[in-house]
């Protein structure tokens, strides 16, 4: 699930003059913490993974994460690993600064947005009469009766206070302040430092195999960056997203118009029901979705799926890699994460294999692989049998 | 509420709350930062309009090399402040230098 995190005037449609930006105080109280966040991911954390390699316990378990017949279990492995690194000042001033910096993304971010309210609504204003919205083919289905899973609701995800629709301005945040100033350095979660989270995105819908698609499916979609990013790689393609979230769809929809493509949102939980025809789509895309998801709705999700998915379909996954892929070290920084960054699911599917789940819901072909540092983003990449066994029967 | 005597006074905090004082200096740290780039836009605009009003500080997007010399003052300061726990051990004149945001001068001048 992404949110718009970057919106910068230059990708903005023709004739799109009006900005806005932030105050001086907010923009150099952001600016810092990306600084902060640069130090910390990229000086301190490679000093606390050499103190673990040196480590004859963490020498000991780094083996044994590498081994093909460990002796230990994946978890057993990483909460033994968990202390040896907690035993380093270094490691334990490093996470200090990484938690530090995800509540100040709302502590500083809320604030310096808020002082801009009427600014802001002003530009977007300018903005939606500049980018004629009406005349686009897209479309928003909202659901005011949806039943919202239990585990999405109480969950405040990256620390943010009352969740996705917490706050009605989460969108400026993120596209004129967390964005630009924090996210952009990299160095946190599973993206590496330095890393450009944009055109990682381009990087992932390019694995697609086929050269074009008719109609393309994101669940989880939030504010369209992917789906954004799926237009400028397959500008033929039909675009279809859904989400949980009425605030991220309600943006999406804003800033799709913006940017000059139509896009179908619809309010839905795709772990049950999209309300999609059966083998209506082409293709299907997820960007940092599965690890929101406990593992049990990950299954319905892929069987969903595969049910709206046409034979011969793709489907491309961009999510944090699993534990398995990645170093012992890099596998406690990840863990981390579950419970201090409020991701309650990121280790539980990580642990998981989401080739195995795709596998199990009928898929074919799948394959997983990293295009990145530190073995992010992982992608995982599968196929919908052209027949399936019970269409091979009738 | 019973508190604890020390050598030096009563412990208020505790042992336990060095992280809350940790996430008071971050908070002022940051503070002084937003200071520190108030007075660079500030200087800049002195030195290119003359003259300045706190609106148009406030304002103010650096872009280009302006942008670019409060990033690399920036990314100093974070480091200097945000490092200083590890400067009581990182103590070579590279690493002191590197710290600074400073080019390393050759192998001679440093002594090693």
């Amino acid at each position: 699930m992404t949110f718009l995190t970057r919106l910068d005037d230059g990708s903005l449609k023709e004739g799109a003059a009006p900005t806005f930006a932030l105050s001086q105080r907010g923009r150099a109280g952001l600016e810092i913490l990306g600084a902060i966040q640069t130090f910390s991911s990229g000086t301190l954390r490679p000093m606390a993974a050499a103190n673990f390699e040196e480590n004859p316990q963490g020498r000991m378990l780094g083996e044994d994460h590498a081994s093909p017949t460990p002796a230990f279990s994946e978890r057993e492995r990483i909460a033994k690993a968990r202390i040896v690194c907690e035993g380093d000042a270094i490691y334990r001033l490093e996470r200090f600064f990484q938690r530090y910096v995800a509540e100040e993304n709302f502590n500083r971010g809320i604030p310096a947005i808020e002082e801009r309210r009427a600014e802001f609504l002003a530009y977007d204003a300018a903005m939606a009469q500049g980018s004629d919205e009406t005349s686009q083919a897209g479309s928003l289905t909202l659901a005011e009766d949806l039943a919202i899973p239990a585990w999405f609701a109480p969950i405040e995800w990256h620390l943010e206070p009352g969740g996705w629709d917490g706050y009605d301005l989460y969108g400026a945040l993120f596209a004129f302040g967390v964005g630009p100033y924090v996210f952009s350095k990299g160095g946190y979660a599973a993206v590496g430092i330095g890393d450009d989270i944009v055109g990682q995105r381009l990087k992932t819908i390019r694995q697609f195999p086929k050269d074009s698609y008719a109609r393309i499916y994101e669940p989880g979609c939030g504010g369209v960056s992917t789906l954004k990013a799926v237009h400028s790689v397959f500008p033929e393609a039909e675009l279809h997203g859904a989400d949980l979230s009425p605030l991220l769809l309600k943006n999406g929809a804003r800033m799709a118009a913006r940017f000059g493509f139509p896009v179908h949102l619809k309010q839905a939980d795709c772990a049950t029901d999209t309300g999609e025809a059966d083998a209506s789509f082409d293709g299907v895309i997820t960007y940092a979705l599965h690890h929101e998801l406990p593992p049990k709705a990950n299954r319905a999700l892929f069987a969903e799926l595969f049910r709206i998915m046409k034979p011969g379909a793709d489907i491309v996954i961009s999510d944090p890699p699993p534990f398995r892929a990645v170093s012992m070290f890099h596998a406690v920084i990840l863990d981390w994460d579950t419970l201090h960054r409020e991701e309650p699911f990121f280790s539980p599917v990580l642990h998981e294999s989401l080739d195995a789940m795709l596998e199990e819901a009928g898929f074919e072909a799948v394959e997983s692989y990293a295009i990145g540092q530190d073995q992010y983003p992982w992608i995982t990449r599968a196929r919908k049998p052209e027949s399936t066994a019970v269409e091979a029967q009738a | 509420m019973n508190t604890p005597k020390t050598d030096t006074g009563p412990d208020y905090l505790g042992p336990e709350s060095v992280t809350d004082v940790a996430r008071m200096v971050m908070a002022l740290m940051n503070e002084v930062w937003i200071q520190r780039d108030r007075q660079i836009v500030t200087e800049y605009l002195l030195e290119t309009q003359g003259a300045v009003t706190r609106q148009e500080i406030d304002d103010f997007v650096p872009t280009g090399d302006l942008a670019e010399r409060i990033a690399a003052e920036r990314q100093r300061f974070a480091n200097l402040v945000a490092g200083a726990p590890i400067a009581a051990t990182q103590r070579s004149v590279s690493q002191i230098l590197e710290r600074a945001g400073m080019d390393v001068p050759t192998a001679r001048a440093t002594g090693t």
